[in-house]
């Protein structure tokens, strides 16, 4: 059991730091991930859920029952923190058997248990050594093996992953998808990797400046995202954002970006009125061609599955990606233009998604 | 004559001769700065260790009187003698006063150092009300010299009948104790992660039982070293204890020292440092047992 609902969750820091009317709703099972750059207040959030920061306004329920007011020991929610928090003087066998211990099971309960947990995680074999005499990746599982232990409603965890190394960092993942598998356990998972976000998310939610801006499944916040930030947030290299204009001339409505003029299919705009736009573009999106933006290209990178190739137009920096190189050399002039059914427009003033996938968003602002 | 090398091989030779000699020069520099370090070292270490061999020499001595004595006297003679050891165990109720002292200093210690403990925790991670009034209190509390406190002490104990008693000694020790130790613990917790005890809240305990369950384990080091300065506070003190106390049966190790080595005419010097092994054991033996926790200790009082 465990479904968690947060209604209009704030807790202000003072000049604009914190979170502000925070609502979602995470299902019973589900892996639910927070995304968002350094300070956006993912912790916060977090924190928030798990009772050790008390929000200003706003209720919180879990399985229909409110904790808003709850001490964190009343919630039945486990949390890994980021660096473990594993107890120093505490072998791992009594750091995981803890929680247990407060919950005054009997000892042979508590040794199966952690026993159980400990062959799960593959660390049985390290349940004598202290904390300190364990490497950063064993740390990390018996962090995961205290917070499984008591079996909770709910499991919280603030980038579990990120002191570790990049090949360790990628195992953990698959290893906690896993876990969360078999265990069944809903989670929110707090993150500012993307690629963290997409492999192991249900659902997920991405926040700046302390409110959550859109809510989705990890592919349609690539596919479809809400605004400017969100599309150059999930991805990398970020999706290229130029400025352009829509224009109604002649009974045809073209864009125009960087001087070039390319034709635009069910675009809603009156006859000779022009919009400002953001033009979004893909990295693999972005084609060569015959005509097109004059570029130049400046950087070519290779990292084998793909190649990433930076040209200049002017100011701009617009990346492209391929499987395979385009045969150009660097320094070389050529034509690039978007995949006309793959490019995004977004409202200049707003940054909300109007346009995309050959028409228009369904509740776009109409104008500026 | 033909050169035996072009201009560029020389200059490449030259090279990587001047390169070979850098290399050994730094290598010597290296070896030189190891003994200079070495010798200033060992000085060090002789400047501390001889005040030490001093009073041990002193008391094998059965020399009467300091005019009496020689340089001489300083090396391993033969007339080396424990008659002083003897004389303060067998003559003088030496392990009457051993006790008296333990009573005092296990008392404060341990009454000044839990104290601490709960107001260290507390000025750390809670939210005390004027918590910097309090600690600048403390701090200013710390500047002033414990002797100083005497006389307002004698005269306030009077009036309570707490003079000579052993709680009205353990009041002043304690608290002079809670003094120093609150600010050593809550330096030490202050540079502790709040993320262990939120991890215990997690698990289930309350914000206290996270506190002293937790934090109290992890802040081991510190509170081993409040508990030695608590100890040897007392252990040695004797303006306190020699005003209060009056009453023979009551009397510490360092009234006693005192009582002892008083001799007819002039102080018995042999005596005194006899006194002076005897009391430095039990120190010795604390400082041994918790070496590991002190020097830690030790540098975290001086870089904080
Ligand atoms: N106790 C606090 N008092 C005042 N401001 C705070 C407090 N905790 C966090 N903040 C501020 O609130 C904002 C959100 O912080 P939060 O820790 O939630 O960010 P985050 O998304 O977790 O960032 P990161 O990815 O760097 O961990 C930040 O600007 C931070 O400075
Ligand atoms: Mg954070």
């Amino acid at each position: 059991m465990g479904s968690l609902s947060l209604q209009n969750i704030g807790r202000n820091f003072g000049k604009n730091k914190g979170v502000f009317d925070v609502n979602f709703e995470v299902e019973n099972g589900e892996f639910f991930v927070i995304l968002g750059p350094s300070g956006c207040g993912k912790t916060t959030t977090l924190r928030i859920i798990a009772g050790l920061e008390t929000a200003d306004t706003g209720h919180m329920f879990l399985d229909d029952r409110e904790i808003t007011n709850f001490p964190p020991r009343m919630r039945n929610i486990a949390m890994v923190f980021q660096n473990y928090a594993l107890y120093p003087f505490m072998t791992v066998k009594q750091n995981i058997q803890f929680p247990l211990k407060i919950m005054k099971m009997s000892k042979a309960d508590q040794d199966a248990k952690a026993e159980e947990v400990a062959k799960m995680l593959g660390i049985d074999d390290l349940m004598e050594r202290k904390p300190g005499e364990i490497s950063g990746g064993q740390r990390q599982r018996v962090a995961l093996g205290r917070a499984l232990v008591r079996e909770p409603a709910l499991f919280l965890m603030d980038e579990p992953l990120s002191n570790l190394d990049a090949k360790l960092r990628t195992q953990m993942r698959v290893e906690l998808k896993r876990l969360q598998r078999e265990f069944n356990t809903t989670t929110v998972y707090v993150t500012h990797d993307q690629v963290e976000a997409t492999t192991l998310a249900d659902r997920a939610c991405i926040m700046n400046g302390g409110r959550v801006v859109q809510l989705e499944g990890p592919l349609e916040l690539y596919n479809s995202p809400a605004d400017t930030f969100v599309a150059t947030f999930v991805g990398d290299p970020p999706m290229n954002m130029i400025p352009a204009k829509v224009k109604a001339a002649n009974n045809e409505v073209m864009l125009e970006v960087l001087g070039q003029l390319i034709p635009l299919k069910n675009f809603t705009i009156e006859e000779g009125q022009e919009r400002e736009v953001k033009l979004g573009v893909r990295p693999e999106d972005t084609l060569v061609g015959d005509q097109g933006i004059e570029a130049n290209l400046a950087v070519i990178q290779n990292v084998g599955k793909s190649v990433y190739e930076y040209f200049k137009v002017g100011d701009l920096t617009i990346v492209k990606q391929d499987t395979k190189n385009s045969g150009l050399v660097i320094g070389q002039n050529c034509y690039l233009f978007p995949d006309p059914a793959k490019l995004m427009l977004f409202d200049e003033a707003s940054g909300k998604l109007i346009y995309k996938g050959g028409k228009m968003v369904k509740n776009a602002p109409t104008t500026a | 004559m033909e050169n035996k090398y072009s201009k560029k091989e020389k200059v490449q030779r030259r090279e990587e001769v001047d390169v070979f000699r850098m290399n050994n020069y730094y290598k010597n520099i290296r070896t030189l700065k190891k003994i200079a370090s070495h010798l200033v070292l060992i000085l060090f270490a002789l400047f501390a260790v001889f005040p030490i061999y001093y009073v041990v020499i002193t008391s094998l001595n059965s020399i009467g009187s300091l005019s009496a004595s020689s340089l001489a006297d300083l090396l391993p003679n033969t007339k080396m003698t424990l008659v002083n050891y003897s004389q303060i165990i067998f003559q003088h109720p030496f392990f009457i006063w051993l006790r008296n002292t333990l009573i005092l200093t296990v008392a404060s210690t341990f009454i000044g150092v839990m104290l601490s403990i709960t107001s260290g925790l507390a000025m750390s991670r809670l939210n005390v009300p004027a918590k910097r009034m309090l600690l600048y209190m403390l701090l200013i509390l710390s500047l002033f010299p414990f002797t100083m406190m005497v006389i307002p002490f004698y005269f306030m104990f009077s009036n309570f009948h707490l003079l000579n008693t052993y709680l009205g000694l353990i009041i002043p020790y304690s608290a002079g104790a809670v003094i120093y130790s609150t600010y050593l613990i809550k330096n030490y917790v202050d540079g502790l992660p709040t993320s262990y005890e939120e991890a215990a809240q997690m698990d289930g305990l309350s914000k206290a039982g996270a506190l002293f369950r937790i934090l109290v384990p992890m802040a081991r080091p510190v509170i081993v070293f409040a508990a030695v300065l608590a100890f040897m506070g007392p252990y040695t003190d004797y303006a306190l204890a020699g005003q209060f106390i009056s009453s023979p049966s009551l009397y510490t190790l360092a009234i006693g020292m005192y009582y002892v080595s008083q001799g007819s005419i002039t102080m018995n010097y042999g005596t005194y440092a006899a006194f002076s092994v005897l009391m430095g054991i039990p120190i010795f033996i604390l400082f041994f047992v918790f070496q590991k926790y002190l020097v830690s200790g030790f540098s975290l009082s001086m870089y904080k």
